[in-house]
């Protein structure tokens, strides 16, 4: 009896299993060899897709190994990644932004013996660029694009309310001047966010408060930061900005919808944003505060993960995908300000947006590098669950860094 | 109390009081449709015209385009195909096993069968979304993350859906299984040909509230899956909607429209049979 | 997913047909077959899979939680250092504080609109099967689509918004990143989405409810208030006390609305049990911990069961 009922449950047992492996498949580990690699991008589209399909294809078109693209939306991404990473099956290529490379430094590869065995020329990317790339003076992703936080405004609406069009430079006098302008037309003129790299630039601009320092230490509980919070709140208070919301993509719909005049966003979207909007968009740099102009810059590459079996070739493909005229067909279509310097002028040329270059060579000039720290996923988690709170006058922001502190000690 | 001795008719209610509560209850009806309606109407609004104040109900035109532009922007069919797969898929095995497993526990005399069958009962204590961590490093093990089998067989296996059929099982007389036997029928033929077409219609409520948990089912595809585009389903694929370059509410909402079609027509065209498995079985999808 | 619920296990499911489910299987009498491996084979693909994927998980995640189990990096055995660090942290009771306020809001809200609603809607109401469809609707349609909707009404220049501002003439609340509104938003979104179920399973078992036992109580003068009170209520306690089960189990798991409309914030202020493990397991990636709090839960739900079957005989009458 009970030799037929283990026999039983045994064929049941092996026929379950060979339908499973039957249809298992999928991009698991097993579908990594040297001549199809997986990268993983942040993707938002189908237009989106097709652009770094293109960046794909001219890997493969160069000789190189087949690349897959493993998309997941940008919200997702980062939480994806380390699970993914960690998994057995992780992708050889993965995007990293500047500020979140220290976060995968223990998961990624160091690409500088690389680079220099494929005589890579490093001096031809943009030198941020490359720097927000290194995590300890070591190199962990060749960077695609670059750029310094800027804001976008709405020219129309800042006609409409008689507010002076701010051009590269302005201070932050000029953008109360403007605010109380919008406040009298009843339209905020700050889209507020609460997302981490356009939150901190802007705190920067206005009294240079930040919560990571230059050597990429983390504290939170900066008071020059807090005050900015507080700062904004007021700005909310008096209706010249709207409120903030946990949702990362508030302030972009409240500016394409013009709710407000303008908002912080990065080069990056620039054009994107241009084609959604049905009024003349203008771009300017963050108002410059008591202690002189100044910005965050950051940018995205592609680094090779450590549980890629071919480094090699995936070295080769990510040399492919950074190439001048990869780069330079990205900068053509606007999807990113690229992270080579003999390109860059391409980006300016398609923008087709006056003053932009300007505009862009003053706030390069006058940013730094937004660094990465172990922990800045988790505080641009965090920011966007509290900070909502300071923004909105809720909690002063120095209680609300205290809470956001709290947490990271953990 | 002692009203239930007053020697009062009951007064019938007054017509007028009638159709005073009958228009209230549409009246309440109609505001718990207001979402629903106001996302069709949102769905079929013109990108800008999403937050209007005063609130409009329709925009300054019909655009069916929405719903074509919710395949273009997302590859959303992709994510219909990946729902439909793990839901037809999953419903196929739960009913398989489930049907199979009633059978055993109601009509079949083997050994341990009522310790199994408590056993069972003791597994509908577990919540599922408590077992989400361990299930993951499993999946890691087995290499079935970010996989269609991940998303399918961990769910298949309910004790819910051996209890449902198990009921029916127990309704059917006796007499049945006799006349099978002496037709010479084995246990196999027996169960094939003749209990499995008496227990269609509980199998098939039992399979309306299985593809309606996989087709909805948001927390474990949002762990298990990686390549959104091979593998996300329905409501991880509406999710991909706020991406980065801000939400685009009317496809959303049209996305979102699309996304309800399936269980709504199911609801719609089962009322009855999903009612009684309410009924007869006290559960259910939910 | 939370879709398919245990019934109660020590009676029988409340409208089934009560034979059914107590008697033991078959009649002893004229045995057909003789005893056979054949029932294990039936039940042995399901008893398999309910092995792997329920019983060897549940069992893993005690070990778990015993233990530090980073997604990368060392494991090793920490006892109850775990345990230590939730009950620690104040974020983590008060995620238990959230969840908790969430049941007690959402759960009497759900019964009493649903019980409302199916006392309302007798045999006598026109269309009645049209309402009881209507409001069934967002209990089977995608949750992460429900929740879609509502987070465009609750959204400043959102239709509430909207609606008062131009009508008259005040700001709504800022419902999903104000403290004060974050939770009472998500309730009022899960009671419209959650009691549909409820609703029908009352209305299901009021109908069966003899006729004579109602004529009598009318012929008695009773009013519908008294009758429902009096004769129905009593009738389909055992429903009632099933559906409050159902409905408490599932509540304490609410994930997915806060998750889409808040992300849990602002601050704390709205996330939940489900919403911490998740973030302890797969952002913070702390599977050991994220077990340990996987199974706080757990206890609490057996808790929260128990405590209900034994204050069942209080109210709940089998016939």
């Amino acid at each position: 009896m009970r030799r037929r009922l283990i026999l039983g449950v045994t064929s049941v047992a092996t026929t379950t299993g060979l339908v499973l492996t039957g249809c298992s498949s999928g991009t698991n580990a097993a579908s990594q060899s040297e001549d199809s690699l997986v990268w993983s991008m942040w993707i938002s589209g189908a237009e989106d897709k097709a652009a770094w399909q293109e960046v794909a294809d001219a890997v493969s078109e160069n000789g190189g190994p087949e690349v897959t693209i493993q998309g997941s939306p940008w919200t997702d991404y980062w939480t994806k990644l380390r699970t993914q990473l960690s998994a057995g099956g992780a992708p050889c290529i993965v995007s990293v932004q500047s500020l979140r490379a220290a976060n995968y430094t223990d998961v990624l590869v160091p690409l500088d013996s690389l680079a220099e065995e494929a005589g890579v020329d490093l001096a031809e990317f943009d030198a941020t660029a490359l720097d927000g790339m290194k995590v300890d003076g070591e190199l962990y992703a060749l960077p695609y694009d670059t750029g310094p936080v800027v804001m976008f405004y709405n020219e129309d609406l800042f006609d409409e309310v008689g507010a002076e069009i701010p051009g590269p430079g302005w201070t932050m006098d000029e953008f109360e001047a403007a605010a109380a302008r919008f406040e009298e037309a009843g339209t905020p003129l700050l889209a507020s966010t609460v997302e981490d790299m356009f939150l901190e630039s802007l705190i920067l601009g206005h009294n240079g408060g930040r919560v990571i320092d230059e050597d990429g230490t983390l504290d939170a509980t900066d008071p020059t930061f807090s005050e900015g919070l507080d700062w904004i709140a007021s700005l909310v208070e008096s209706g010249q900005a709207t409120q903030a919301s946990a949702e990362g993509t508030a302030d972009d719909n409240a500016y394409v919808n013009q709710q407000a005049g303008m908002y912080v966003d990065g080069p990056w979207s620039l054009l994107a944003q241009k084609a959604r909007v049905d009024f003349t968009l203008g771009v300017t740099t963050i108002p410059a505060g008591a202690s002189g102009p100044s910005t965050f810059s950051a940018g995205s590459g592609f680094g090779i993960s450590q549980e890629c079996e071919h480094p090699d070739r995936a070295f080769e493909a990510i040399r492919t995908m950074t190439s001048e005229p990869v780069l330079r067909s990205l900068a053509e279509q606007g999807r990113a300000f690229p992270a080579r310097t003999a390109v860059q002028q391409v980006w300016y040329d398609s923008a087709g947006i006056e003053g932009a270059q300007e505009v862009l060579t003053a706030a390069q000039e006058a940013s730094v590098p937004l660094p990465g720290n172990r922990q800045s996923d988790q505080l641009a988690q965090l920011l966007t669950q509290y900070a909502v709170q300071a923004v909105n006058g809720q909690q002063s922001g120095a209680d609300t860094m205290e809470s956001i502190a709290g947490q990271l000690e953990q | 109390m002692t009203s239930l001795t007053r020697a009062r008719p009951p007064a019938a209610p007054s017509r007028l009081r009638r159709a005073i509560g009958y228009a209230l209850l549409c009246l309440i009806a109609l505001a718990f449709l207001a979402p629903l309606v106001y996302m069709v109407a949102t769905s079929l609004k013109p990108a800008g015209e999403t937050f209007e104040s005063p609130p409009t109900l329709w925009g300054s035109e019909i655009r069916w385009q929405n719903y074509a532009d919710v395949f273009t922007y997302l590859p959303f069919e992709r994510f219909i195909i990946n729902g439909v797969i793990v839901a037809v898929l999953g419903t196929a095995l739960n009913v398989a096993v489930a049907a199979l497993s009633g059978y055993a526990f109601s009509r079949l005399r083997w050994r341990g069968r009522n310790l199994v069958f408590a056993l069972f009962l003791a597994t509908l204590m577990i919540p599922q979304d408590v077992l989400v961590i361990p299930m993951y490093v499993m999946m890691q093990d087995f290499g079935w993350v970010d996989s269609f089998q991940a998303l399918i067989i961990p769910w298949a296996f309910t004790a819910f859906g051996a209890f449902l059929s198990r009921q029916f099982f127990l309704t059917v007389p006796q007499e049945l299984d006799d006349a099978a036997r002496m037709d010479g029928a084995g246990t196999v033929r027996t169960f094939f040909a003749v209990m499995l077409p008496l227990a269609r219609p509980t199998l098939a409520v039992l399979a309306v509230f299985t593809f309606i948990a996989y087709w909805n089912s948001f927390l474990w595809p949002l762990i298990i899956v990686n390549d959104v585009e091979a593998h996300a389903t329905v409501p991880l694929g509406l999710q991909q909607f706020f991406g980065q370059q801000g939400s685009q509410w009317h496809l959303v909402m049209a996305a979102s429209v699309i996304s309800m079609l399936p269980t709504v027509i199911i609801l719609l065209l089962l009322q009855r049979h999903l009612i009684r498995g309410i009924v007869t079985s006290g559960l259910g999808g939910r | 997913m939370t879709s398919v619920i245990p019934p109660r296990l020590d009676e029988p499911a409340p409208t089934a047909s009560r034979e059914a489910v107590g008697a033991s299987p078959g009649p002893a009498k004229r045995e057909p077959g003789r005893r056979s491996w054949w029932g294990a084979v039936f039940a042995g693909p399901h008893a398999l899979g309910l092995a792997i994927f329920t019983a060897v998980p549940i069992v893993a995640s005690l070990v778990v939680s015993f233990m530090s189990w980073p997604m990368v990096g060392e494991r090793g055995w920490v006892g109850l250092d775990n345990y230590a660090d939730l009950f620690g942290d104040p974020v983590f009771r008060t995620v238990i504080l959230n969840t908790v306020g969430f049941v007690l809001l959402y759960v009497p809200l759900n019964l009493v609109i649903s019980l409302g609603l199916a006392a309302w809607l007798t045999p006598r109401i026109r269309h009645r099967h049209v309402f009881r469809v209507l409001f069934f609707i967002p209990t089977v349609t995608p949750i992460v689509a429900n929740v879609v909707v509502w987070r465009m009404l609750y959204e400043p220049g959102g239709f509430i918004d909207a609606t008062l501002e131009s009508t008259v003439g005040v700001q709504a609340p800022n419902f999903l990143v104000d403290e004060n509104w974050a939770m009472l938003a998500i309730v009022a979104m899960s009671v419209w989405q959650g009691f549909g179920y409820n609703m029908l399973l009352f209305s299901a078992a009021l109908d069966a409810v003899p006729d004579n036992l109602i004529e009598a109580a009318e012929l008695d003068g009773a009013s519908p208030w008294q009758t429902f009170w009096r004769i129905k209520f009593p009738a389909i306690s055992p429903t009632i006390f099933f559906g409050t089960m159902m409905t408490l189990i599932t509540s304490f798991q609410v994930f997915a609305q806060p998750f889409l409309l808040t992300k849990g914030g602002p601050g704390t202020s709205t996330e939940t049990l489900v919403q911490y493990i998740y973030n302890t397991g797969f952002q913070v990636q702390q599977l050991g911990l994220a077990s340990a709090g996987a199974w706080v839960l757990f206890v609490i739900i057996l808790g929260v069961t128990a405590v209900q079957f034994l204050g069942q005989k209080r109210w709940v009458h089998y016939d």
